[in-house]
């Protein structure tokens, strides 16, 4: 038996719990225990039998693990949707979500290439200022700093490909 | 006929003219980037050479190194697809200079129509209608005295320009002098060349453009209109054919202005004419571009046409195998552009692995597509993985073929598409009503209709299947065995190591 959670997007966290059983897995999530038949195909395709015999339904679906800044993400892919879901467990207190801008952290808002770096560590900054440029597929995005203060941090360089997360200035 | 073409493109569209190529028998040369060398279109040409690092400047942007591979590989012909160099007269003469044929037009008209203002003054000569303007060399007061008999709004414009840079709205006079600065001082730094023209603002305009074609005997056809009014900040996400809102007498009217706007530069090849149509039916030359676009093939699926061939044929010298007469469209086809961009994340672009592609098949249905499961997308070029294009009996029946098919393409990695959101388009009334102009998936769509996956819960399935692929994965060596172990140190199915039977002891 093992126990799984998630923490989702809207900041809530899931526990589904899995057991094994004579003819497949028994799948609880909250008040509701569903009775399924998996079988994997190749890495990415998960089809799945849910209910009781006699009354069941196909999923078909498609799963992508992928680590985006630190943090563990899983894509599942079903009916036409995709739905990001963030593994975690019970026990880690996470201030929950994606990746949060708490304050004073500059973070990536999308991956890209650093472009240019308009501060250095030590310089001081007003609330708005632009303190970085990143680049991607002809697109520029501008960070900037979310107070004022003083940027004690600098975690990347001209040129660096980082990653849409990534923690790339630190401002006190 | 040619023998070989450098395909002077990478990604979907250079697939496509492969493709293209192989059905005519010919040989086909392909050129990629350092970030683009497990690239599909590498592996699909006859050969290929590396010209250069990832960024475009010092690869797909390089005409000496683009002539020499051609060259060097014995090439008679060069596709320029479109993007990148496919607008460069530059590029079409270079390539004319060192005796390979360009397969376009000729560098005259790609210069006359990379110039909106050359172009409209082009068209206003030929009577084709064009956008009401001023648009002569002159100082702020005489631009602002022009302003009057256009009338408000307007849009100061850059000659030089692009891409809504250097453009500026101006509803009421007293701004127009700002406004001309300011578009100055932006033209200036983005295009070096501060000259502004004024031009009437069309609202609730849609965008409509005619595909035209020309063989170098001078005869010119249309193949008929896109509709392109489905748009985010000025990039096209939804292109079809027919447009709901032409009639037969107004198609009539703007196929014949279309190739007189063709025959006002001797066009020759593929190319498009862009025009604004508003709510009287009224229609202006908006520009016209000298190149095959990426939306062709909503065109080919009603009319039958190959245009790429097509393209090739007219560039070896031989006639349109049809006239106007001989074209008609059937049914609708209806194209979308699948992006690599989070539209949870303000639709900023999206990079990296694509651990699954998974592309929608069936009757009417068309997936013309540059990437497949393993590839790396980057962040050098544009965010387009692919496009995916149906035709159906009607506009009702191609929406419904299009929901089935997004519903079905499957894109996981760490890149993350615009795919959801495609298909929430295609549920809404106002799109489906045929009822949308430029704006409308900024002002009423993402305001109205749209809403992020990541503040909806997912339903129970999705969260069996992620505990189950967990499961599953952490519990792999455990399942399944069903070959008992020896565990004998002389078991030969046990060794890690060769051995070869009757030669003495296990080494």
């Amino acid at each position: 038996m093992a126990d799984f959670f998630y923490e989702l997007d809207t900041e809530s966290k899931v526990h589904v719990n899995v057991e094994p059983t004579s003819t497949g897995y028994q799948v609880t999530i909250g008040e509701h225990t569903y009775h399924v038949e998996a079988t994997m195909i190749g890495t990415n395709q998960l089809n799945l039998l849910i209910g009781a015999q006699g009354q069941q339904t196909f999923q078909q679906t498609f799963i992508a693990t992928k680590t985006l800044a630190g943090q563990k993400e899983m894509d599942v892919w079903m009916d036409g949707q995709t739905w990001r879901l963030h593994p975690t467990d019970n026990r880690r207190q996470r201030s929950g979500g994606t990746a949060a801008q708490s304050s004073g952290t500059i973070t990536a808002a999308m991956p890209g290439q650093v472009q240019s770096l308009l501060v250095e560590e030590g310089s001081t900054v007003s609330n708005g200022e632009t303190l970085l440029i990143l680049e991607a597929m002809k697109m520029e995005t501008k960070l900037t700093a979310p107070q004022d203060g003083q940027v004690t941090k600098i975690n990347c360089a001209v040129g660096d490909v980082v990653e849409r997360g990534q923690l790339l200035i630190e401002i006190k | 006929m040619f023998s070989k073409i450098l395909i002077a493109n990478r990604g979907e569209i250079a697939i496509r003219l492969i493709r293209a190529c192989k059905e005519m028998g010919i040989s086909t040369v392909a050129v990629y980037s350092e970030a683009d060398a497990n690239a599909q279109h590498v592996w699909l040409a006859d050969s290929a050479e590396c010209i250069g690092p990832a960024p475009a400047s010092e690869s797909y942007l390089c005409i000496d190194k683009l002539i020499n591979v051609a060259q060097g590989y014995g090439c008679d012909a060069v596709h320029p697809g479109y993007g990148f160099l496919s607008e460069n007269a530059n590029f079409a003469e270079a390539v004319q200079a060192a005796g390979l044929t360009f397969i376009g037009p000729n560098p005259e008209a790609i210069r006359i129509m990379g110039s909106k203002t050359a172009a409209r003054t082009r068209m206003i000569a030929a009577n084709v209608p064009v956008v009401p303007g001023y648009q002569e060399d002159a100082d702020d007061e005489a631009l602002s005295n022009a302003a009057k008999p256009i009338g408000y709004p307007l849009l100061v414009k850059a000659a030089a320009g692009g891409g809504g840079k250097g453009m500026r709205v101006v509803r009421e006079a007293e701004d127009l002098l700002s406004a001309i600065q300011s578009a100055q001082r932006e033209a200036q730094n983005a295009f070096g060349n501060d000259t502004v023209f004024l031009e009437k603002l069309v609202e609730n305009a849609h965008h409509i453009e005619f595909q035209i074609m020309g063989d170098q005997q001078g005869n010119i056809v249309h193949l008929f209109e896109r509709e392109c009014s489905i748009q985010r900040r000025h990039q096209k996400i939804i292109e079809e054919t027919p447009s709901p809102i032409l009639d037969d007498a107004l198609r009539d009217k703007m196929g014949k202005a279309a190739v007189a706007a063709a025959q006002a530069v001797n066009y020759v090849n593929a190319g498009t004419v862009e025009f604004l149509v508003d709510d009287n039916g009224d229609f202006y030359f908006l520009e016209m571009n000298t190149r095959l676009q990426v939306e062709h093939p909503v065109t080919e699926l009603v009319t039958g046409i190959d245009l790429v061939k097509t393209q090739i044929a007219v560039a070896a010298g031989q006639p349109l195998p049809f006239t106007q007469d001989d074209l008609t469209q059937r049914g609708h086809a209806i194209e979308c552009r699948i992006y690599a961009e989070d539209p949870d994340n303000g639709f900023l672009p999206s990079i990296g692995k694509l651990h699954v592609v998974r592309e929608p098949s069936g009757p009417g249905i068309r997936v013309d597509s540059g990437v497949v499961s393993g590839d790396e997308v980057s962040l050098h070029y544009d965010p387009m993985l692919a496009k995916l294009i149906v035709h159906g009996m009607n506009r009702a029946d191609a929406i419904q073929k299009l929901r089935q098919a997004l519903d079905s393409y499957v894109v996981l990695g760490e890149v993350v598409t615009n795919i959801a959101f495609l298909a929430a388009l295609c549920e809404d009334a106002n799109f489906q009503s045929g009822d949308t102009t430029i704006d409308f998936v900024e002002t009423q769509f993402m305001n109205t209709a749209w809403q992020p996956t990541n503040t909806i819960q997912p339903p129970d399935e999705v969260l069996i299947a992620a505990a189950l692929s967990e499961y599953l994965s952490k519990n792999r060596f455990n399942s399944n065995q069903t070959t008992p172990s020896t565990n004998s140190l002389y078991d030969p199915w046990q060794s890690s190591t060769n051995f070869r039977m009757g030669v003495g002891t296990y080494g």
